[in-house]
């Protein structure tokens, strides 16, 4: 413990990140660069699908115990003008989980778009690290699904992407021997400008994640992490140039404009939270609630 | 359509195509558009980058617009005071000239059966424009009124000339 408030500290904040993007030694990742083409040449004629999810627990806390879940399916074929946004929800018990829910209708409309032909777009790691830290069932289901995802991208030849804006995962790092670092911390000062890490497959470990590559992609700034599945290693320069120009006619030309899209139609917005209370109204609201609310 | 704001007693907006004078049912509620206006188009952040034409092919979403249309709450079903405000998220649908008139001329308010008790209310809170649109569309749905109408537009349009100081 150290006297003083964060913002006297934060010198030691500073220290403790650029530790953290050290390398004290060597990554073994093969780097290949890209090249500056027209985003929009690449895409031409390219389908592709964003889909995101968002959740919407506060009536817990507000005496009802019921939670909402919302997800978006964006699909464009770039060039032509032609689109479908579609969105769906669903209410979820207390006794559920409602995180599962959400993953449960994400992985569903993932499903029902693989064609074999439209790129997908994840906003998240297809890997599932977290779920170790689940009660078993929550866990399988978890696993269970995305096995599912991960074949049914092989069984239709469908590119499945799960994009990582901002990924801590530590795999090279750790098979490096610096597991106080991250990759992407690492690689930041490693790869140039618009280059990528040829693919490395994922370690086993709840038991799919081999069917699972990785790879990053640094077009400025800290490098972002793509996931997807082993088969698409043999096409993976195709797949960077896709998710490269993607991020590149996004608003902000460092994140993929599907995702950036999929995510605002997902999105349960501070005023539609507040609408759902007002619509739910004032039956069974808990008094704690009230108390806190009215002056 | 939908509502989408509710901003006062009896002012609320809608999302879609609607113009300025239908007449939209929300539930038990009768409600009038008065205005319309267009949310900001969200292709505005990418005109730096790329330009129209490149923008409605390759992002196309981001070019749809928003369309709102203002609307006031006249009555109910039977033409009465509201004593509600709709909710957000109510279904808005447009009503036919057959309804409007059936809403018109129901008998108990004024004793022939044609009545238009909101239009006090109405002349406080909408544009003169709003009103002679109304008055005009009520001749054509309800020709056998017309005569009464026709005072009543006359009413309007002295209102409007008090407004420029020409009497």
């Amino acid at each position: 413990m150290r006297r003083g408030s964060i913002f006297e500290n934060v010198g030691m904040l500073k220290e403790m990140v650029r530790e953290l993007e050290q390398a004290n030694g060597e990554l073994d990742v093969e780097i290949k660069g890209l090249q500056d083409e027209n985003p929009l040449r690449i895409l031409d004629g390219v389908r592709v699908v964003g889909v995101d999810g968002s959740e919407f627990s506060p009536l817990r806390e507000l005496g009802i115990p019921v939670g909402a879940v919302q997800a978006s399916r964006i699909k464009v074929t770039h060039g032509s003008g032609e689109y479908h946004v579609e969105i769906f929800s669903d209410f979820v018990h207390i006794e559920e989980n409602l995180n599962l829910k959400r993953f449960a209708m994400e992985i569903e409309l993932l499903m029902e778009s693989m064609d074999g032909e439209s790129y997908l777009f994840y906003d998240g790691s297809l890997l599932l690290s977290f779920v170790s830290e689940l009660n078993t069932k929550i866990a399988r289901e978890y696993m269970k699904l995305m096995t599912k995802l991960i074949k049914e991208s092989e069984n239709t030849s469908t590119p499945l992407i799960g994009y990582i804006d901002r990924s801590y995962a530590k795999d090279l790092a750790r098979r490096c021997g610096i597991p106080n670092s991250f990759d992407a911390g690492l690689l930041k000062d490693i790869m140039p400008v618009m280059s990528y890490t040829q693919p490395v497959r994922c370690d086993k470990n709840l038991g799919y994640e081999d069917a699972i590559s990785f790879s990053y992609l640094k077009i400025v700034g800290l490098p972002s992490r793509i996931e997807f599945p082993a088969w698409m290693e043999d096409d993976i320069q195709e797949c960077v140039r896709i998710v490269l120009a993607e991020s590149r006619i996004g608003s902000t030309g460092n994140y993929p404009y599907i995702l950036e899209r999929a995510h605002k139609y997902a999105a349960i917005t501070a005023k539609e939270k507040d609408t759902m209370m007002r619509v739910v109204k004032s039956s069974g609201v808990s008094f704690k609630w009230i108390s806190k609310v009215i002056p | 359509m939908k509502v989408v704001a509710v901003k006062g007693f009896r002012e609320f907006d809608v999302e879609g195509e609607l113009q300025i004078g239908d007449f939209i049912r929300c539930g038990d509620l009768i409600g009038l558009v008065k205005g319309l206006r267009i949310e900001e188009p969200e292709f505005v952040s990418y005109l730096s980058k790329y330009d129209v034409d490149e923008i409605k092919r390759f992002m196309p979403d981001v070019v749809e617009v928003k369309k709102i249309a203002e609307c006031i709450t006249l009555c109910d079903l039977k033409l009465s005071d509201p004593v509600r405000t709709p909710e957000i998220g109510d279904d808005v649908v447009v009503l036919s000239d057959d309804e409007i008139r059936s809403l018109h001329m129901q008998s108990g308010q004024s004793g022939n059966g044609f009545s238009i008790p909101y239009l006090l209310q109405l002349v406080d809170r909408a544009d003169i424009s709003v009103i002679k649109r109304l008055l005009e569309r009520l001749m054509r749905i309800i020709p056998e009124e017309k005569e009464l109408l026709d005072i009543l537009m006359c009413e309007v349009e002295y209102a409007i000339m008090k407004k420029m100081q020409l009497r």
